[in-house]
């Protein structure tokens, strides 16, 4: 399928797994790539529970508002770990993956606080100028 | 076959001889292309995170705006809640196929590699295709981005989504296209996993978005 | 029909014939541009320029551009200024002045986008671009093309800036372009679209730069160079660019939102259908003030370096200075509401962002406490640099505080949007930023070109600018306490402003003759160039760019430095520099490409079609970006070797010019 001309390492393989570039024999790869499956399995797995789980507390009404919103936000959160697990394999193995988290974190903290900041100042705007 | 590297004919002044790579040569190509893959990865999940800083802004204005309905319909009229679960159900699935694709990859399997990308790039496609018919279908209702703040805000916010989506789909078609030239090089891994990430980001986007517009709105 | 698609709205008459002002300013710019032009055909210099410098990925020579560019943007904003304080000198009572208030509004509009996004900007990128690799021990930056194209897309930016002077208007609105005065109702002319898509075009390569930098440090750093091992500008510009990563994300989306209620009809920021101006307002400051802590970080930085240099003594307190520029650039996204403390929140929000700013204040004052126990018996050379460091320490100083006066919401309330506040934003921005860079442009320019600047017209200049910066701007404190609002192009002789504001006209000449200094200082060490040649280190002084010659070698360094210790270079010079047996390797470098000039070019192009609705126009060099970004990918041939005997080469031309170490 593959030009055997271009492609420089159709012999071998590199890591897997934690998107880190080292290289591997054919055997260790091959173990990575199923570690990888397995993991990308159990996070769509989750993934479709908690869509599921969400849409059908709404739509049933399953709670009250407040409890509503709470397990929404509940099930959100869950959702973000799930893809940062599973997905983003986020993890704290190798100075890399300690930036990349790190990096992570910190635009969730400044998402954090540029909503809710806005959130409250918008809020507390319209209740001083509008009502 | 598509001619697939161009020379740069452009060099500066000391290009001079090229390549007698010397006794380390190969190592050093070999470790010069890893430190490259992990600079360009880490770079492009740097930028991911911007794009997600820009879609927290986006939300936080469809929040804020979300109740200036003009004495127009607001999101429990507009929403069609089933599609909205499908939309979701087939992102996630696609998700969870561009995923089996990068473990084709990494088994140095061609056909798989193609075969998922394919079925990835199709799921993208009636992800799409059913948002713009329930997008258009309020257009032709009266109801359009020009009715109100929050109708404003609900095709903005779809509609960057759905560009992004765009964007990733272009990039896919683009890397099918490389990969018959450059195979399972490091060049083409780092743009899988760039490619991969951002497939991921969106789908955790879709899932935010999800659940803030349409779910919260449903309460 | 086709005219239409084609033009769009654009006619004759969208040249401002009859306005002499804006017709002179064109001609000028005209003439100086035929010129140049003229001088690159005449000395047959067009495929140099091409191959050497437009088409360049050499981060020491886009950092060069950037400068250049920050210069010429220097001169247009400043011109801008002089403009403003004749107006408002003479057009008192009776007297109009001589600009009409719609020419007034663009005037002060240009200045603020000029000297912001164009000046400030592309003299920090222009800096860091040179200096951060050569302080890291690195070859180039992490992309090199983004780095070209980052520039380019800066340069298109500057370039709409530019055309607007004499194709049809500038935005009126202010250089935060409120709505609803900047939506489609009120400013319908071309101007406010030209501000949109300049800085969208350089909103992105800022961007791309921030990210660029940010994973140059991260990833780049020679062996050996740990964080806590970083020189303080690399640190300090590190946060910078973690600030432009987090907070233009913001920026972005809220001039496209802008954009969209222009463009397509939405509702967003109208003051009507459901839309709510004062989210622009609240999205655009929560961008607006880490930006300005993106300008100033930098400049902190380059204080850093010059007062231990010139100091001859390690930075006082290292980790608090690390601890402080971090602390700065967290806490810098919890305080934007105090640029609207007056737009109708209630008292315990203000109250929160107010105690925000004041506790923002304190990491800055550790700062400063530390720059100056560095001085503290240190061996102290009061050459430029250093002279710009002691002012920009007096003169933030008051700055910071007049920033804290005003942080207190109810004090706020009295001065905001009078002249204080642009007392106090020029009082940080010129005394801080620009203070700081041209130390840094007086510190580094002999790394850069080999040769130093001449040091007595630098001291004129400096004088005439810290002089002319008191004159000019201190009155407008006093103006501000006796109620004289911002962006008036005329006022009542009852006022009692009249003279303060002569005084204030009287500083700003004082500045341009600053100025004209530094263009002397220019012409004059460019001509006696021989005479004022540099070896590596002219400054005796303590980091890794001084290792290498002057100007460096494309490559930087011919073999990596391996550091162990803070300043490695000046412990190294303590304890004797041993004469090591150079063993060089090839030296993968990255080739020119000619996408990134092109995509700026066409993305200008871009902006322009889109302001004038030429639709035809529009969509093709849309078109042709997207192609360029998509082809480029296609270039899997992107770099090359320079052979280890090229290296050793060109190692010895330079010990030849240059002499000993």
């Amino acid at each position: 399928m593959s030009n055997p001309n271009h492609s420089k390492s159709s012999q071998h393989c590199h890591a897997a797994g934690n998107y880190s570039q080292g290289s591997c024999g054919k055997d260790a790869c091959h173990q990575k790539a199923n570690k990888l499956s397995r993991a990308y399995l159990i996070g769509f797995i989750f993934s479709i529970i908690l869509t599921l789980l969400g849409f059908f507390l709404v739509t049933h009404r399953a709670l009250e508002p407040q409890g509503l919103y709470l397990s929404l936000a509940v099930l959100i959160l869950l959702q973000l770990a799930t893809q940062a697990v599973f997905f983003f394999r986020l993890n704290m193995a190798t100075d890399d993956d300690r930036w990349n988290l790190v990096i992570f974190l910190f635009s969730l903290l400044i998402m954090l606080i540029v909503v809710s900041g806005s959130l409250w100042i918008m809020y507390n705007l319209n209740y001083y100028m509008v009502n | 076959m598509t001619s697939c590297s161009m020379n740069n004919k452009n060099h500066n002044e000391n290009s001079g001889a090229h390549g007698a790579h010397g006794a380390h040569g190969a190592h050093d190509a070999h470790d010069h292309e890893a430190a490259v893959a992990a600079k360009v990865t880490f770079g492009f999940w740097v930028y991911v995170m911007t794009d997600a800083i820009m879609f927290a802004a986006m939300l936080a204005t469809y929040a804020v705006l979300k109740n200036g309905t003009y004495g127009g319909p607001g999101i429990q009229q507009v929403a069609h809640l089933p599609h909205i679960l499908i939309q979701t159900l087939i992102l996630t699935l696609s998700a969870f196929t561009f995923g089996l694709g990068f473990i084709a990859f990494l088994k140095s399997k061609a056909c798989q590699l193609r075969f998922w990308l394919v079925i990835t790039f199709i799921l993208g496609v009636v992800f799409l295709s059913i948002e713009i018919g329930d997008l258009t279908s309020l257009v032709k209702q009266g109801y359009s981005w020009q009715t109100s703040a929050f109708l404003s805000s609900y095709f903005t916010v779809l509609g960057l989504h759905a560009l992004h989506i765009m964007v990733a789909l272009l990039w896919m078609l683009v890397l099918l296209v490389q990969f018959s030239c450059k195979g399972f090089s490091t060049v083409m891994k780092t743009r899988f996993t760039c490619l991969g990430l951002f497939w991921n980001f969106l789908n955790l986007m879709w899932l935010i978005i999800f659940t803030v517009v349409f779910l919260i709105g449903a309460v | 029909m086709f005219e239409q698609l084609l033009l769009g709205k654009l006619t004759l008459d969208a040249i401002p014939y009859q306005n002499p002002i804006v017709m002179g300013a064109t001609a000028f710019m005209g003439i100086v541009a035929l010129v140049i032009l003229g001088a690159i055909t005449v000395t047959k210099k067009w495929g140099w320029l091409w191959t050497e410098w437009l088409t360049s990925v050499d981060h020491k020579k886009i950092g060069i551009m950037y400068l250049i560019l920050a210069f010429i943007m220097l001169l247009r904003g400043f011109s801008d200024a002089i403009l403003m304080r004749t107006q408002q000198a003479v057009a008192v009572g009776s007297h109009m002045g001589y600009l009409p208030p719609s020419h007034y509004d663009q005037i002060f509009t240009a200045h603020g986008v000029i000297m912001i996004f164009f000046m400030a900007t592309s003299f920090i990128f222009g800096v860091v671009n040179i200096i951060v690799p050569q302080q890291i021990g690195a070859r180039d930056v992490a992309f090199p093309y983004l780095n070209s194209l980052s520039f380019w897309l800066t340069a298109g930016g500057a370039g709409i800036v530019l055309i607007s002077l004499f194709i049809g208007d500038f935005a009126a609105a202010g250089w935060t372009a409120y709505p609803p005065l900047s939506e489609l109702a009120y400013s319908p002319g071309v101007g406010m679209d030209y501000y949109l898509w300049s800085l969208t075009l350089s909103g992105f390569g800022t961007l791309i730069g921030g990210i660029n930098i940010f994973v140059t440090i991260i990833k780049m750093r020679c062996p050996g160079m740990t964080m806590m091992k970083l020189p303080l500008f690399t640190w300090s510009v590190l946060c910078s660019m973690i600030l432009i990563i987090v907070s233009f994300p913001v920026l972005n989306i809220t001039l496209g939102l802008l954009f969209l209620d222009r463009f397509i009809g939405t509702h967003f920021f109208t003051s009507d259908f459901g839309g709510n101006p004062m989210m622009y307002i609240n999205l655009f400051w929560t961008w607006g003030h880490p930006e300005v802590y993106i300008l100033v970080l930098p400049a902190f930085g380059i204080f850093s370096e010059v007062v231990s240099t010139f100091s001859k003594k390690p930075l006082f307190g290292y980790a608090a200075m690390v601890w402080a520029t971090i602390a700065i650039t967290v806490l810098s996204f919890t305080v934007w509401l105090h640029h609207f403390f007056t737009m109708g929140a209630g008292a315990n929000v203000n109250a929160v962002f107010g105690i925000a700013t004041m506790i923002i204040s304190i990491p800055t004052g550790v700062k400063i406490f530390n720059w100056l126990a560095t001085m503290y018996r240190g061996r102290i050379t009061f050459a430029t640099p250093m002279l710009w460091m002691i002012a920009f320490l007096v003169t933030f100083s008051v700055g910071g505080m007049t920033g804290v006066m005003m942080s207190v919401p109810g004090f706020d309330y009295i001065v905001h949007n009078s002249v204080f506040l642009i007392a106090h934003f020029h009082n940080t921005i010129i005394g801080g930023v620009v203070f700081g860079l041209f130390a840094g442009y007086t510190y580094w320019f002999p790394k850069i070109f080999g040769f130093r600047l001449n040091e007595h017209l630098g001291k004129w200049a400096f004088w005439c600018w810290f002089l002319g910066f008191l004159v000019a701007f201190m009155p407008l404190y006093v103006l501000g306490f006796m109620g004289m609002p911002r962006r008036i192009n005329h006022y009542a002789a009852s006022t009692g402003w009249h003279g303060l504001l002569v005084l204030s006209c009287v500083g700003a000449f004082i500045i341009l003759a600053g100025v004209l200094f530094q263009v002397a200082q220019l012409l004059y060490s460019i001509k006696h160039r021989e005479k004022y040649k540099v070896g590596n280190d002219p400054w005796d002084a303590r980091t890794l760019e001084w290792t290498i010659p002057s100007p460096p070698p494309f490559y930087n360094f011919a073999i990596e430095p391996v550091v162990s210790e803070r300043d490695d270079f000046w412990e190294q010079k303590q304890r004797g520099l041993k004469a090591i047996k150079p063993v060089y390797t090839d030296i993968h470098m990255p080739k020119n490409t000619s996408i990134g000039f092109m995509i700026g070019v066409i993305g200008a192009g871009f902006g322009f079609a889109m302001s004038w609705d030429m639709a035809l126009p529009a969509i093709v060099t849309g078109a042709l970006m997207l192609l360029c970004v998509v082809v480029r990918t296609f270039d899997f041939n992107t770099d090359y070797y320079v052979t280890a005997a090229e290296v050793a080469e060109t190692e010895a031309k330079f010990s030849k010019l240059n002499g000993a170490v």
